[in-house]
């Protein structure tokens, strides 16, 4: 009989039963398999429509001595995220008491207070990781909470965490020395004494991200890359204290092998020198973000190029000063290069087109506002790339001398495109097109909307339809 | 070398030692020995006291089977979940129940992860879609819920049949 099945065999069955839905009769076959089951389909309670969190909340509010089980204790994974517009506090205080939560997943549910998240913390002490990116009440007392309860916590994704004080900073790295991932963006609060003690007390950081943390100096991040061995990711951001003094200071046999992110978005102080320095140190670099480094110029490249076959990613956004030379150097040594943005570098020409056409590896390609690409360049780099492009996303707005045919042979080329922009293009705006157009944000003026012209998913694929059509009825 | 496996019943099997590497468990313990020279024709025995000899013998028949496929890495759970059990070893499986746990049991034992899995995949497909009742039955399982306790289950459960 299928009572010989030792529990770790039966699992193997259960757990080849993918769908958790076929899983819920099994709790009514006998004791042994419910009590089995009940902890597979609670362990991550699956929270996709409005129908199970109703669902949910009724088992939830009922008072936990009155229900079969206590199911608190089950729940190890919880996210909201996919029901956010319904999530209130009172939703999450029904959670109160899981004490064996390991994630804690709510993005975008911006209504939720900080004391309803302080609640679903108390005793979770195996809380691995709490997101909470678009949660409006990111304060110390969450933050407090956290230090208190969870020590084994490796995940804090905390953006906009505007009102959090040194209070909160220090009951983060005072209890947390766990500490793998970190967001916390937007924070005036944090200061180089704050940095050095996560540095010292949270030796496994591999991702910190302190986008728009301006009170941080070079003083302190310089020991953040020289003292955190397996740093992966960093990501800093309209921070006018990073100078190229950060990267003078990199001892000179210093190598970051682990580091393959950095993002030094509008860190405008940067000039060629730091990216020299940083490419020498980090050679194993895969994406690197430098938009609105407005010093950069084709010397910077000439060092990205340096890196090879390791760039995959690279963002050149408002780089202003660089030019055709540039990107030739980076284009040809930088092959594997999967996404290039060149946003406003308005020297560039369609000469700059012919050598990006040859990465093969291309799915991304953001030219909005290079005003010298004209329908010839646009025509010579779908030539060169051949059918079955793998482009994906190509944003093109503002380039405003185009016309329509060299984008219907850029259709014809992509068959994987799923974005295309081209607002402000004179050419487009016009109803016949418009009407395959997305809707434009909403917080767009009339000027705006005026121009807005993005085409996504199935407005591609009618775009390319429309035009072709277009071209072979004349 | 050839090796020599002998069931809990006594029973001895000799198969080249291919097929019964096909068992991590015999694998490891043939591991030590490390000499591959075929050249004597030294024996080893393999005792293997919880498997008996008509389960042992359904086992090997399998091993030699596959002593030559490629499965795939027994870390990559994905990959090992989505396959379908393919044609000849659902064949192989059209057996009793009481035959098909102890080849479960067997190759659990055993460690023969690629005939564990296709033999929790033969008894997943049969609980699958069935109600509570329909299961015992196919199962031989008794019910000890109360009528008030398998409603009390039903009703706070509900909400994870939504999909």
């Amino acid at each position: 009989p299928i009572r010989k099945i030792p529990t770790e065999v039966l699992l193997l069955i259960f757990s080849q039963i993918s769908h958790k839905s076929e899983l819920v009769p099994l709790l009514r076959v006998c004791k042994r398999w419910s009590n089995l089951i009940v902890e597979l389909l609670w362990f991550r309670p699956s929270l996709m429509t409005s129908r199970a969190m109703s669902g949910l909340q009724q088992v939830m509010s009922m008072n936990p001595n009155e229900t079969y089980w206590n199911y608190r204790p089950f729940i190890r994974r919880l996210n909201l995220s996919f029901i956010y517009e319904r999530v209130d506090s009172d939703f999450l205080n029904l959670f109160e008491g899981c004490y064996n939560l390991e994630r804690l997943t709510l993005v975008n549910c911006s209504r939720l207070s900080s004391e309803s998240i302080c609640n679903v913390l108390q005793n979770c002490s195996k809380l691995q990781s709490i997101d909470m990116t678009g949660v409006k009440s990111i304060d110390d007392d969450i933050f407090e909470a956290l230090g208190q309860n969870c020590p084994r916590l490796q995940g804090l994704y905390a953006p906009g965490c505007k009102s959090v004080t040194r209070r909160g900073i220090s009951a983060i790295y005072n209890s947390c020395p766990m500490l793998k991932r970190m967001k916390l963006s937007d924070n005036l609060s944090l200061t180089d004494e704050d940095l050095w003690c996560f540095v010292n007390n949270c030796k496994s950081l591999i991702e910190v991200d302190v986008h728009n943390c301006v009170n941080l100096t070079n003083d302190s991040l310089i020991t953040l890359f020289v003292g955190l061995e397996q740093l992966r990711e960093f990501r800093i951001s309209q921070n006018m204290n990073v100078t190229d003094q950060l990267f003078r200071s990199i001892p000179e046999d210093a190598q970051f092998d682990r580091l393959r992110i950095i993002d030094f978005t509008g860190c405008t102080q940067i000039t060629d020198q730091s990216v020299e320095r940083i490419v020498q140190a980090a050679p194993r670099l895969r994406n690197v973000v430098l938009s609105k480094c407005t010093m950069v110029t084709d010397s910077s490249l000439r060092s990205l190029a340096r890196l090879g076959k390791n760039l995959h990613y690279v963002h050149l956004g408002h780089c202003t000063h660089i030019t055709d030379l540039g990107i030739i150097i980076l284009a040809r040594s930088c092959h594997r290069l999967q996404y290039i943005d060149l946003a406003c570098c308005q020297q560039l020409t369609n000469n700059s087109l012919i050598e990006l056409a040859h990465l093969a590896r291309l799915r991304r390609i953001g030219l909005v506002k290079c005003l010298n690409i004209t329908d010839l360049g646009i025509h010579n780099f779908v030539i060169r790339r051949g059918h079955d492009d793998t482009l994906e996303r190509v944003h093109l707005s503002y380039c405003t001398n185009l016309g329509l045919s060299p984008i219907l042979d850029l259709l014809r080329a992509c068959p994987r495109l799923t974005h295309l922009s081209l607002t402000g293009i004179r050419a487009f705006l016009r109803p016949d097109i418009l009407c395959y157009c997305r809707e434009p944000p909403s917080d767009f003026n009339e000027h705006q909307r005026a121009l807005f012209c993005v085409f996504s998913g199935q407005g591609v694929r009618k775009l390319r339809e429309f035009l072709i059509n277009l071209y072979e009825t004349r | 070398m050839s090796i020599s496996i002998i069931s809990s019943d006594g029973e001895p099997f000799k198969v080249e030692r291919k097929v019964a590497e096909r068992s991590v468990l015999i694998k490891n313990m043939l591991g030590d020995l490390g000499n591959d020279d075929d050249d004597d024709d030294e024996s080893f025995e393999v005792p293997i006291p919880n498997v008996r000899g008509s389960v042992l013998q359904k086992i090997l028949e399998w091993c030699e089977h596959h002593k030559d496929t490629a499965f795939p890495d027994d870390e990559d759970d994905d990959s090992r979940k989505s396959a379908p059990v393919e044609e000849w070893d659902r064949e192989f499986l059209r057996v009793d129940q009481e035959m098909l746990y102890e080849i479960i049991l067997g190759a659990n034992y055993l460690n023969i992860r690629p005939l564990l899995d296709a033999g929790c995949k033969v008894v997943a497909e049969m609980i699958r879609g069935k109600t509570p009742e329909e299961i015992r039955r196919t199962f031989n399982i008794v019910n000890d819920f109360s009528p008030e306790e398998e409603a009390a289950i039903k009703r706070e459960n509900e909400w994870a049949e939504d999909r």
